[in-house]
């Protein structure tokens, strides 16, 4: 099914380019928002990684999927787009909260975790939104390449087979990186164990 | 199933990544272990709290104009080719370090010929000085035939 939109792609048909950008656009653009934490730049991002897709399809040749392609193209941008926003000197650790996106376009505490039904006790809502913080610093926090894993993992969907064909990594290694990121997660948790 | 390689497997078991043979032994591991069951559960429900895109659901009016605009960068693309097109070029940044290193090549050339100047000026300075000294040699000279001629002149007019 895929392969024959492809097909239609590398022919020069627009409709079927729309189609692919239909069918990967929100993953793409929810990968690049974990993944870079700045909503406009994310939106570049994922219609960039698109760019590309349309620059190279005709050198696409099937060997790997699809999907495959397109994400090692799009891990690749917000690699080389961290890399470069480290070099500027502007990575932020702060974390805004209960707006979706700040004045800057960043990604709040609300938009990365959400709302669970808490009641309306003043105590537990205060406790539930230090735990936002906590989780999405703890997911910030994590070292590049775990945070990779785990976001191509948790949201995403993709299988570990997959991620280390997108990584060029060995499955063991996808699994360790894993099991390390959600380890480090829950260390960094452990004072909000009773709240879950 | 040892308790160290169970923790290591609940991660993928959470993610139903395991064979129908591992699940099944880990299933009845979690039954029979408290600890991999505390594990178990602590996983969930931090894994759980990460459960996002529900949550930030864009409007289709969102995806209509991300669309647009992946045609609008691809269409820049087709009339630029792999070059870029000049307000990619003119960002500011590189349009601020375009301006820096102007006016450093502008810096060098102006005091290059700054320096040439000046060294042509003292250049000159010399050669004139030179032409001076030697009027001044010859200064003597002159004044002596001079002196003579006067000499003489006074000899005739004495005479």
């Amino acid at each position: 099914m895929e392969g024959v939109l492809i097909e239609k792609i590398q022919g020069g048909n627009p409709v079927a380019f729309t189609e692919i950008i239909e069918k990967y656009q929100k993953k793409a653009y929810y990968f690049c928002l974990h993944m870079i934490n700045h909503a406009q730049e994310a939106e570049d991002l994922a219609q960039e990684a698109f760019v590309r897709v349309f620059k190279s399809i005709k050198n696409f040749r099937g060997h790997s999927s699809f999907q495959t392609w397109f994400y090692q193209i799009l891990l690749n941008l917000c690699r080389t787009h961290l890399r470069r926003r480290y070099m500027l000197n502007r990575v932020t650790f702060n974390f805004p909260q209960n707006t979706e996106f700040d004045e800057r376009g960043q990604m709040s505490i609300e938009t990365i975790i959400p709302d669970k039904s808490w009641g309306s006790d003043p105590g537990k809502v205060m406790r539930n939104q230090e735990l936002k913080t906590a989780l999405a610093q703890s997911l910030d926090q994590l070292p590049p390449q775990q945070k990779e894993i785990f976001t191509l993992k948790h949201f995403l969907g993709l299988k570990i087979s997959e991620i280390a064909e997108i990584t060029g990594n060995a499955e063991g290694t996808i699994k360790t990186h894993l099991f390390r990121a959600i380890k480090a997660m829950q260390v960094k948790l452990k004072d909000f164990r009773e709240e879950f | 199933m040892e308790c160290k390689v169970s923790q290591t497997k609940l991660v993928e078991y959470y993610y139903q990544e395991l064979s129908q043979e591992e699940s099944n032994r880990l299933r009845e591991h979690l039954l029979l272990c408290p600890v991999c069951q505390k594990e178990f559960t602590d996983l969930v429900k931090i894994l759980d709290n990460f459960e996002v895109d529900s949550n930030i659901e864009k409007s289709t009016e969102f995806w209509v104009e991300f669309r647009e605009k992946v045609w609008q960068k691809v269409s820049l693309y087709k009339l630029w080719g792999n070059s870029r097109a000049p307000w990619q070029i003119l960002n500011p940044l590189r349009l601020l370090s375009a301006i820096g290193g102007g006016l450093f090549v502008l810096l060098i050339i102006f005091t290059s010929i700054k320096i040439v100047e000046e060294r042509q000026q003292v250049k000159g300075a010399d050669t004139e000085l030179a032409q001076e000294w030697e009027l001044i040699e010859n200064f003597d000279l002159i004044n002596d035939i001079e002196l003579i001629e006067d000499i003489n002149v006074v000899d005739q007019v004495e005479g």
